[in-house]
């Protein structure tokens, strides 16, 4: 039975205070964005490109005139960047976004996204920090790199011990025991013990720690499961909750780094 | 602070013990206390099936929970370490001497493990109608509920005075793990790996 008052499961509705709070932190982000010399865009809620951006069972799926396939937009990056190179045709490397995603069956996610063609992912950090510092919040921040976890699986690694943190079995190899002991930056001095194809990609997460001026802890053995970042990525988090993702990716042939802050996310710490 | 959630009864009482050897301290909970905090954590006295929950949702860091329920739940947890307690098996049993429920289009299956059964039994191609009990599971065979039963065996001795046998093994090993929050490994991780480690040597 579904009551006058009902609204489908993972829909968001907001009213009084957290409404405005909404409102402020969207504001708020527009005007760190546009003194950082961002764009704005506002991408179409319907989509044909999103399935290389997530798992087909996760988008809502509908068919336009012609009865070809698209799907209420399940991810905005994808769609931002294909729009600006090969619909705009815009010089500007650097764009932000504030809509929401849908996913499958009646998920709505209230976003607030970064893109920087050609960026480097320490400007990316700094810049969701400091929206975090506007937002009094202050999250763990976590730096891993899903190119350590693809050499592990073509090394042999299973999935299932990377998915579980199996710790026993790493402990069988010396280094992959150290890697999984690393939190901070101290951790990287000496990085000799590692196969050089590791090394080179420890190195680089050192690289961008060396150029932010916070504390984050490192987690290199980190599993996730990614369409579009393909390098190091990172993660703000408070209490349980994920406040915050970014990471190096790849679309249409350009290099890019990108993030986004997950609105519902951020007004429930704050209203916490 | 650690906060680390342990199911009621033995596991909790062997999980403690080994708190005991290594912080050369007595660790107990008091009468009906369900929080005590001693030597830098906080262990939270909870039931068997809420102990992942309890992790996976962060309300504790890490916890100590039978890997049948971790794979019921598909809990998003780290599996740290097999703490080898609770050593048992999950198992297909069904009516002794009689394999007749080989030959069924579709199984009627009893078990409080709905998930693995499910699991266990789509892997291997047979159609199975499920039915959710929360216990004496061995009961349902011998009254006709079920064709098969899918549950817990230690020694098989209930099994067995019951006039069940085992018939196939689901999950050959089953045994207690320490479990971990994912967000709290990677902010708590010295502590976390600190307490592993000392752990490990006991286990």
């Amino acid at each position: 039975m579904i009551y006058s008052h009902d609204i489908p499961s993972e829909t968001k509705l907001y009213f009084g205070k957290r409404a405005k709070l909404k409102r402020e932190i969207e504001a708020v982000s527009a005007e760190v964005f546009e003194n950082n010399e961002f764009d704005e865009i506002v991408t179409p809620y319907f989509s044909y490109h999103q399935q290389e951006a997530l798992d087909n069972v996760q988008l809502i799926k509908l068919n336009d005139p012609y009865n070809k396939d698209l799907t209420l937009r399940g991810d905005s990056s994808v769609d931002v960047i294909r729009l600006i190179i090969k619909r705009l045709k815009s010089n500007s490397k650097k764009w932000f976004y504030i809509q929401p995603v849908f996913r499958y069956p009646t998920k709505e996610i209230n976003q607030i996204g970064a893109e920087i063609l050609e960026g480097v992912l320490y400007e990316a950090i700094k810049l969701n920090k400091l929206l975090m510092d506007k937002f009094n919040i202050k999250p763990i921040i976590q730096i891993s790199n899903i190119k350590i976890i693809h050499i592990l699986e073509k090394m042999g690694i299973s999935t299932e011990d990377l998915q579980k943190g199996h710790l026993e079995n790493f402990a069988k190899i010396d280094w992959l025991k150290q890697m999984s002991y690393i939190h901070s930056l101290q951790d990287l001095q000496d990085l000799s013990i590692y196969p050089e194809e590791i090394r080179v990609e420890l190195l680089k997460i050192k690289d961008i720690i060396q150029n932010l001026d916070f504390d984050v802890v490192i987690a290199p053995l980190f599993y996730a499961n990614f369409n579009y970042y393909d390098g190091i990525f990172y993660r703000f988090f408070i209490n349980n909750v994920l406040l915050s993702m970014g990471g190096e990716y790849e679309i249409e042939g350009i290099r890019a780094v990108g993030f986004s802050i997950y609105t519902d996310n951020v007004i429930s710490s704050i209203s916490k | 602070m650690v906060t680390v959630a342990l199911p009621k009864g033995r596991i909790a009482q062997q999980t403690l013990h080994i708190f005991e050897q290594i912080f050369k301290e007595k660790f107990e909970f008091k009468g009906r206390e369900l929080i005590l905090k001693k030597a830098g954590f906080t262990f939270l006295n909870v039931r068997n099936w809420d102990v992942a929950t309890y992790v996976e949702y962060q309300a504790a860091d890490i916890g100590v929970v039978g890997y049948d329920v971790i794979k019921e739940l598909n809990s998003d947890v780290m599996e740290l370490l097999d703490m080898k307690l609770g050593v048992c098996k999950v198992c297909v049993g069904g009516i002794a001497n009689d394999d007749s429920y080989k030959n069924k289009t579709e199984l009627t299956v009893a078990t409080k493990l709905q998930n693995i059964a499910r699991e266990y039994f789509s892997k291997k191609g047979i159609p199975t109608k499920i039915i959710k009990l929360n216990g004496s599971i061995e009961l349902a065979p011998l009254i006709g509920l079920s064709d098969v039963i899918v549950d817990i065996v230690e020694t098989g001795t209930t099994m067995k005075e019951n006039g069940l046998e085992i018939k196939e093994d689901v999950l050959e090993y089953v045994s207690a793990r320490l479990i971990a929050n994912k967000n709290s490994f990677v902010e708590k991780k010295p502590q976390i790996i600190k307490l592993y480690e000392s752990m490990k040597e006991l286990v």
